[in-house]
């Protein structure tokens, strides 16, 4: 809506300086009548003026006329007219829209008016200058020109001008989207106004006023200053036809209010208007617009015919800029009358439209792209040639460095031949010393030896050493584990305790039934104590085997059942330290992983490790978390693909920041603080995994989680 | 009232039948047991509207005894049950929650049976 408002106007505006160029030529004519050749120039130069105005007839003719004057003028050598044929060519070319040959007259024309004192033919300058910009959409240059005609008025004082500036730029503002500054200046304007006989320039400010206030919508506001347009321009007997536009903007506003019937009429008032006056511009968007509202009342039958009429005009008169939109429009009003195969035909116009549009958007960003990939061109050009100066420069230096070398070796020469019959000398006393080095290197051999043992022994400590962390973080789950079965066995032999005294109560009432049942249950209760006993038994042994010395041997071991042990007791073991401790765990086993051929003492402190880091870090980010919604979780998963198994290990704590995610595996690197971690746990998993022909993998995501992968290669089906 | 215990030890249902043999005799005490949070939902929605006293532990595959607490609180409003949580560790998060989501009692592991029985028939 905003956008077809804005182009109406657009369509209105380029009248107002051929009203100048009318007025100055009149002038100008009457006063240069004494002046033999000169006046033939001046009425030459009104008529054509007074022509552009009417922007109809016979266009080629008024282009050569426009020449002709630009002629005559150099001849008498009159600077004034020259300038104002320079104007009318400008204003020529601002007519058919190319606007580059308008800012080119402009310039002659600027150029011509220099030492002249012609102000009010320089700030008109300025003002046709503003008009072409303000066509190319440049509105920053646009306001610098209508400035610089607002400072040549402001220093003659001439109060219509000044005025006019501020009405121009208040269309500027609109255009600009800066409403309410528009208004104001369009208000400064009519004030001036008032107090001149200008009617036409009050009009017009008042209706860009009305424009300015009707985007901010203030509807009734609009209207008045509308309707005072129009009075001044019916009492100043001004001929209907320019007010015609003023009916158009009522209109514009009476439909933002949705007073339908009175836009119909102030719009049909504009086409009748139009019409008589053959002025097709507001034939055309009259029509366009009682169409719109016919639209906005879902009127589609009564809406069609205008929008089509308007089209057909539209494409006539050769201005494109409203085609599109009444072309959806179009489609819009075929497609509500059922009628599709038409809606599809001016849907395929209107898609046309935004395509070519698009086109030229893009043919426009090519020659851009054009343009800098050439001067990046010339940039490398300007490189190479610089890249060879220096690598002559390069060559040069090396010659000279030779022949400094040469000379150096020819005296380096002199003096060996010198020295050799020395060093013979020197060799033999060289001799005895080197045997007695040799002693001594020999001993410090020794020397060495003796540390590297000492290292081994050390190194093989460290691993029992962390076998013994592990087993440390195994006990306390591994107490709790045990914990179950034993109260069984407690609570089983109490309960069968006093089923002893029940048994022999009921013999010495010779109830023989009931104690046999007493008997029956006991038994029960006595394989019961010996199952929990026999589970102990096997946690202890477990436990035992993880810490005995690793003999190295694979086995098939059931890989689900040992991850899902190791699990437990590395989760329990924490607990049982820190029993704020919390964690939800998630387990996901492969089923059809049966028995895998590895050394499960190793896999399982490999597991158990990876584990109790998982929990570590999940404990680590919940406590220094603000956050109430974390919730510490660890999950592991196996998985059998066609030739390896995948184990993987994940938490959600803060992930292993980048700059150490390379060390992780190396041996005593630790994040934990000093005393609670050996830094020998990844370092010796990752050896684990790579002695089973595995691989050992991290993925991490910064304050997001931490996934470990095993993943053990399966030979042959006997594997698994 | 029934007591419906939820542990995922088996020998859970061997120790409670026996341990309360003579209040079971008697028909002073009416157990019933599950094996996990969700066969206790099950259990529960058979036996609609009618009274029940929940002894649930915490730690259990799948399901927890807090997940089940939570939805039992929520969905099984009348009567509401009485739900009693067990578990090894006597720590205040996991006590802190239970309470917080409804649970009326709260005992650890090992469990004192003279003690449970005198809750138990309080709150018959």
């Amino acid at each position: 809506m905003i956008f077809k408002i804005k182009h109406i106007r657009h369509l209105f505006q380029n009248k107002q300086n051929s009203f100048w160029v009318c007025l100055l030529s009149l002038f100008f004519a009457f006063q240069s009548f004494s002046q033999n050749n000169s006046t033939d120039v001046e009425a030459l130069i009104e008529s054509v003026s007074q022509q552009l105005q009417n922007s109809v007839t016979d266009s080629t003719q008024v282009y050569k006329n426009m020449f002709k004057s630009v002629r005559l003028s150099k001849q008498v050598k009159d600077k004034k007219l020259l300038a104002k044929s320079y104007q009318n060519l400008a204003i020529w070319h601002q007519n058919n829209v190319t606007l580059d040959s308008t800012l080119y007259y402009l310039e002659k024309a600027q150029t011509t008016l220099k030492a002249t004192d012609f102000n009010k033919l320089k700030a008109k300058n300025h003002l046709i200058k503003e008009d072409a910009h303000k066509d190319k959409r440049e509105y920053s240059k646009a306001l610098e020109a209508d400035f610089k005609a607002l400072k040549i008025y402001e220093n003659i004082n001439d109060q219509k001008g000044i005025a006019e500036c501020y009405t121009r730029l208040c269309d500027l503002l609109y255009y600009q989207e800066k409403y309410t500054n528009g208004a104001e200046y369009c208000q400064q304007a009519i004030e001036i106004q008032k107090q001149l006989n200008v009617p036409k320039n009050l009009a017009l400010s008042y209706r860009y006023k009305a424009d300015n206030l009707l985007m901010l919508q203030e509807y009734e506001q609009a209207l008045e200053n509308i309707s005072s347009a129009i009075t001044v321009l019916e009492n100043a007997g001004i001929s209907k036809v320019s007010i015609a536009k003023n009916y158009n903007t009522r209109g514009n506003i009476y439909k933002h209010m949705n007073r339908f019937d009175d836009a119909i009429a102030e719009y049909q008032k504009c086409y009748q208007i139009a019409t008589e006056h053959n002025a097709y511009n507001g034939v055309y968007v009259a029509l366009a617009n009682i169409g719109h509202v016919y639209r906005l009342q879902n009127n589609y039958d009564k809406a069609l015919p205008y929008t089509l009429e308007a089209i057909e005009m539209m494409k006539k008169s050769g201005n494109i800029q409203n085609l599109r939109e009444n072309y959806m429009h179009a489609s819009d009003s075929y497609e509500a009358l059922d009628q599709y195969k038409e809606a599809l035909e001016y849907e395929r116009l209107h898609s046309k439209m935004i395509s070519d549009d698009s086109q030229e958007m893009i043919a426009q960003l090519e020659s851009e792209l054009q343009a800098k990939y050439e001067s990046d061109k010339k940039d490398e050009t300007i490189e190479a040639q610089d890249a060879t100066i220096s690598r002559q420069r390069q060559i040069q230096l090396l010659y000279i460095g030779i022949a400094v070398l040469l000379g150096f070796f020819l005296f380096a020469m002199y003096f060996t031949m010198k020295n050799i019959r020395k060093k013979r000398e020197a060799l033999t006393k060289l001799n005895t010393e080197l045997a007695e080095n040799q002693k001594t290197i020999e001993l410090s051999n020794r020397k060495l030896k003796a540390s590297l043992e000492e290292l081994k022994a050390t190194q093989a400590q460290l691993i029992q050493s962390e076998k013994m962390a592990s087993l440390g973080e195994l006990t306390a789950g591994i107490a709790h584990e045990i914990q179950n079965p034993l109260n069984f066995v407690n609570n089983f032999s109490e309960v069968s305790v006093e089923m002893i005294d029940e048994m022999k109560v009921e013999l010495d009432k010779g109830d023989i039934e009931e104690v046999r049942a007493v008997s029956n249950d006991l038994k029960q209760n006595i394989e019961k104590i010996l199952h929990h006993g026999k589970r102990a038994d096997d946690i202890v042994k477990g436990m035992l085997q993880h810490s005995r010395i690793n003999t190295g041997t694979k086995e098939p071991t059931d890989l689900n059942k040992l991850t899902d042990e190791y699990f437990r007791l590395a989760y329990h073991g924490l607990r049982a330290k820190d029993k704020s401790f919390n964690a939800l765990l998630e387990t996901d086993y492969d089923e059809s992983i049966k028995t895998v051929n590895i050394v499960p003492q190793d896999i399982g402190r490999v597991i158990l490790n990876l584990f109790t880091n998982a929990f570590y870090a999940v404990d680590d980010k919940k406590s220094i978390t603000t956050s109430t919604y974390y919730k510490p979780k660890v999950s592991v998963s196996t998985e059998k693909l066609e030739d390896k198994i995948i184990i993987a290990i994940k938490d959600n704590g803060n992930g292993i920041p980048e700059e150490i995610i390379d060390k992780i595996f190396q041996p005593f690197f630790t994040t934990k603080p000093t005393g609670k971690g050996t830094g020998l746990g990844l370092s010796m998993s990752y050896d684990i995994i790579k002695a089973h022909n595995g691989e050992l993998k991290v993925e991490t995501e910064n304050l997001k989680y931490t996934q470990f992968k095993i993943i053990l290669p399966i030979k042959n089906t006997k594997d698994v | 009232m029934k007591i419906l215990v939820v542990d995922d030890e088996q020998d859970v249902k061997t120790l409670f039948l026996q341990r309360f043999r003579k209040e079971i005799r008697k028909e002073e005490l009416d157990f019933m047991f599950a094996f996990s949070g969700e066969e206790a939902l099950e259990t529960l929605k058979s036996m609609e509207h009618e009274a029940v006293l929940i002894l649930s532990d915490i730690n259990m595959p799948g399901m927890s005894g807090l997940q089940l607490l939570e939805i039992i609180k929520k969905d099984f409003v009348t009567p509401p049950p009485i739900v009693m949580m067990v578990t090894a560790y006597g720590d205040d998060e996991n006590y802190n929650t239970a309470k917080q989501l409804g649970a009326d009692d709260f005992l650890t592991k090992p469990v004192d049976f003279k003690l449970l029985k005198d809750k138990l028939m309080q709150n018959l």
